[in-house]
């Protein structure tokens, strides 16, 4: 075994779901399948497939409720699954798994096969469950009870707002520090909202993190992080 | 840089190879003895060693020394979760596997454990968004497995895809080491 460690270069391969599955129009095999059709040793050597944020299987891969799938390669997975040596063993991996979703999954990925239950709760002593139903997801005057109308001084802090798409948290961004500079001439010079996601540089994001933790060099402070949810994984 | 356990401090000089095969020459009681002595103190490690003891037999060797190589290559300051262990494990005892656990939690440890246990493995990560798949990979190098990314923003010329296949086969191109 120690020998197979000098030889290695990689042993884990992280991809979109996409990398499985011929491009729909062009017919193209991305990265990943051109590495599989062409390398019999890479193919050999797999022995674990890990789906992370599983749940995207149910929300993002299947038509629901009449709409089609938005990534349909996530409702397709179990169809690479015989295109991998006998043994390779599946993973699903998630924060957010009702029994529904689960149940589906299961259909889907697993079949007969043995599994085992890993379940951690999920529940933390400082988190409290609200809905609020909204009209529009790009009207983001929903955001304003966030600015202190009332008391101009105080400022908000330590808040992420997360969204679906990289634009509208770019957009809810701009709203919120629009919203704070009419009301506090000070938050003119200095912005107090900031999007944070894949659109960004790593020298950005880690900037805007660090404001956001109040430790970057030039002591300026983001208070409110629009992410995507790449947000949670700072 | 990994952790030697006979010296007791963080080498530069030890290789992973040697590590494995320190850890992997250790009997169970010798396993369990150098994870009471040299883990004492990290988060939760007594709890974790408690459990341990309450599994079979066959499955205590294995978990022990998934223990120490995690914390091994992390210079010491890793000592893996009940939960990341068994998901880990499942994977290295060739099982299938539903985790459920919360955001920030450790999930992408109990990927890394069966890779490290098993060095000639690749695991293949489906991960959804970009940016999530970059955060992986950092993860991933602090537990010293080393990832490679492919999406569509990655740009690998047809050599640089020549050469990543010809790392998975050595013999196809060896002047790539």
């Amino acid at each position: 075994m120690p020998q197979a460690l000098k030889k290695r270069a990689y042993n884990a391969v992280i991809v979109s779901p996409e990398q499985f599955f011929r491009d729909p129009t062009s017919g193209a095999p991305p990265r990943l399948l051109y590495l599989m059709h062409t390398n019999q040793t890479f193919l050999r050597s797999v022995k674990h497939i890990y789906i992370d944020e599983g749940h995207e299987i149910f929300f993002s891969g299947i038509e629901r409720h009449g709409i089609p799938a938005f990534r349909p390669s996530y409702g397709e997975l179990d169809k690479i699954l015989p295109k991998l040596p006998n043994g390779t063993t599946i993973h699903v991996l998630s924060a957010t798994l009702p029994p529904h979703v689960i149940q589906v999954i299961e259909g889907k990925l697993f079949g007969s096969r043995e599994r085992v239950h890993i379940q951690r709760p999920l529940n933390r002593q400082n988190i409290v469950y609200t809905t609020r139903t909204i009209a529009d997801l790009g009207e983001y005057k929903n955001l304003s009870f966030l600015v202190p109308r009332h008391n101009p001084d105080s400022r908000p802090s330590g808040i992420i707002i997360f969204f679906e798409s990289s634009v509208r948290a770019d957009d809810a961004a701009t709203f919120l520090n629009n919203a704070f500079r009419a009301l506090h001439p000070t938050y003119k010079i200095s912005r107090i909202a900031a999007s944070y996601h894949a659109g960004l540089s790593q020298t950005c994001l880690t900037r805007v993190f660090q404001q956001f933790c109040g430790t970057h060099e030039s002591g300026e402070q983001i208070d409110i992080l629009c992410a995507t949810s790449c947000g949670a994984t700072v | 840089m990994v952790y030697d356990f006979q010296t007791r401090e963080v080498s530069h000089e030890l290789t992973l190879h040697e590590t494995y095969t320190y850890i992997w020459s250790r009997s169970l009681e010798l396993a369990k003895d150098l994870c009471w002595e040299v883990c004492a103190g990290l988060d939760g490690h007594s709890e974790v060693l408690r459990w341990i003891d309450s599994l079979d037999l066959d499955q205590r060797l294995d978990t022990l020394r998934a223990c120490l190589l995690v914390f091994s290559v992390t210079d010491g300051r890793v000592f893996p979760r009940q939960f990341q262990l068994e998901a880990g494990l499942a994977a290295y005892q060739g099982k299938n596997s539903i985790v459920v656990a919360g955001t920030g939690s450790g999930k992408t440890l109990s990927m890394a454990i069966p890779l490290l246990m098993n060095p000639e493995a690749v695991g293949i990560i489906v991960s959804p968004l970009k940016r999530l798949q970059s955060t992986q990979a950092r993860e991933l190098e602090r537990f010293q497995i080393k990832p490679l990314v492919i999406n569509q923003d990655i740009e690998l010329s047809q050599t640089e895809i020549k050469v990543s296949c010809a790392r998975f086969c050595p013999h196809c191109l060896p002047s790539v080491y």
